[in-house]
Formats: C-alpha cells, structure tokens, sequence
C-alpha cells in the first residue's frame, strides 16, 4: 500500500505533464505553474471529498505523517521536473553537440559552424522574450519578472561561488 | 514532528552544501560535483536513521526519495548558473555586462568543460569521444528520455 501511494504520487505529476503537453509544444514558465496550481487544487479537492465521504478515519491524525509526507514528495518531484522540463521544449546545446560529434569525425571549427547553424542564443533569445523575462526593443531589457529570476540566479551564483560560464 | 523533521533536513542539505562548497575545492565525477554527492550522502545516513528510528522503515523509504530530490534541485540550479545560455544571458543584462556571448562561446565551453573531464579528447583537431567513459551516452540517453516523456 505504502509503494502504491507513492506510485500514485508519481503518476499524479506524470498525467499532468502528458496533458499539459497535448496541446502545445512548449512551456510557458509561469503558465506551467499556474496550471500546476490548479490541477493541485483540483486534486487535494478530489481526494478530500472521496476520503471524507467513504473513509472518513483516513483523515484522522494517525495518517496525518503519511499524507504530509506524500504531499512533500509530490512538491519536490514537481519542482524537479519543472527544472528538467524546459529541454523537452529547447535542445541543450550539449545534446546539440553530442548529436554531431557521435557519429561524424568533425573539427572544432566544423562543429562550431554547424552549430552556429543551430541558431542557438536567437531561439533563447526568442524564448526569453515569449516568457516574459527579457523585453526586446533592439536592446534587451528584463522586465519585473525577469529581475526577480536574475536576482534568484544572482544569489546562488554568489552563495555556491559559481562561475556563470554558459 | 515529521514537519519539523523535514525543514530541519532541509536547511541542513543546503547549508552543508554552501559550507562545503566554500571551504573546499570542488572536483567533478561527472556530471555531478563530488562535494555534491558527498553531501548526499551524508543526508541520507543522518536523516535516514533519524527516520528510521521515529517512525519505521517506509519513512526511511521516503527520507531517501527527498533528499534525492534536493541533491536533484541543488544540482540543476548550480548547472543552470554555471552551463545554461538563458541564465548566461539573463545575468548579462542584470550585470550590464558587455562582453560578447556567441555560439562559439557555447561550443568552447562545453568542449572544454568535456576535455577536462576526460570526456572527449581533440587529436589532430578532430574531436573523439572517449569510449572508455560511458557517462556521456547516458546523458545522451537522458535527454532523448526527457523529449519523449
């Protein structure tokens, strides 16, 4: 039962990425969480009124440490996955690279000109702005929300001593 | 308790994870940082005994899911400032830096970001992967998985 639960937990954020994704190919950061939010709320409701109305001792305090645990699990995963999300939408480059230099014997003068075919900074660029972190008016400016980003990737750059290399 | 239990888990992960990260010199077991993995582990040793002991073995199960989840974050967040063209060109325009970013960048950093983690190697200017680490078809596997999931 225990496994069962935390299976379920899993296959809770599995159904959400599957049908966020059936109509539209990339994500839009702040849309993913808002429609997280919802579909959360959706669920909690969901599973309260059928526990409420057919088991209502699952409620009780003795469960309470599995459900608090279950639903820390299903907040970290989540947050996991919204990390990892975004390369279903944009290629990172060194998949880009792995891609040529698998199976062609290249020089690092040929990769970069393949590369640079790619497009890469244009279509982040393009992205940045769809999100609505980065306004550009011939020159790239961060809007509020891209401040706060920047000043989230500021911090851990400062905390973990990190070069920003990119 | 258990609330408690897992806030303090969760300040000691990252606060061990700063501490070890700014008094030692860090080494890659690519593509994690080894003070990383190190630190893992030790918050899977403490936290899951504490857990074990309070409140049986599931949670022990549990104790070890999150605390791969916090390795996972901490690990994709450090990347993301270090490695990510986004998080490059974000902090470029908050820091007013002017130094040009191109694709060339890209491709440099990432070859030697590999070489020196003996991941490929350039023999005569052509590049060659190094057959004897496996770790780079994993991570090629990885990203097709994450495409079709």
């Amino acid at each position: 039962m225990f496994y069962l639960q935390i299976l379920i937990v899993f296959f809770l954020l599995f159904f959400f990425n599957k049908t966020y994704f059936l109509h539209q190919k990339k994500i839009i950061f702040f849309d993913y969480l808002k429609k997280f939010i919802l579909y959360t709320f959706f669920i909690i409701g969901v599973l309260y009124m059928y526990f409420e109305y057919y088991y209502k001792d699952i409620l009780s305090n003795k469960n309470y440490i599995i459900i608090s645990s279950l639903i820390i699990i299903y907040f970290l995963t989540f947050f996991s996955i919204f990390l990892t999300i975004s390369l279903k939408s944009i290629n990172s480059p060194t998949f880009d690279i792995l891609n040529v230099i698998k199976n062609n014997k290249i020089s690092k003068r040929r990769l970069i000109m393949k590369i640079r075919k790619k497009k890469i900074l244009s279509k982040r660029i393009k992205d940045l702005v769809n999100q609505n972190i980065v306004k550009n008016n011939g020159k790239l400016k961060l809007t509020p929300e891209g401040i706060i980003v920047a000043k989230f990737f500021f911090m851990i750059k400062k905390i973990f001593k990190i070069p920003v290399d990119g | 308790m258990y609330i408690y239990l897992f806030f303090l888990n969760f300040i000691f992960f990252f606060l061990l994870l700063i501490l070890l990260n700014n008094f030692f010199i860090n080494k890659f077991y690519y593509p994690f940082k080894i003070l990383d993995l190190i630190n893992f582990v030790i918050n899977i040793i403490i936290f899951g005994i504490i857990n074990f002991f309070y409140f049986g073995s599931n949670f022990m199960i549990i104790s070890i899911i999150i605390n791969f989840n916090f390795f996972y974050i901490s690990f994709h967040v450090q990347n993301m400032v270090n490695t990510s063209p986004r998080t490059k060109i974000i902090l470029n325009i908050f820091t007013k830096n002017k130094k040009v970013y191109t694709e060339k960048n890209i491709v440099e950093n990432r070859l030697n970001r590999l070489q020196s983690n003996q991941q490929i190697f350039i023999n005569k200017k052509i590049i060659h992967i190094n057959k004897k680490k496996k770790t780079l078809n994993f991570i090629y596997l990885v990203f097709k998985l994450i495409k079709k999931f």
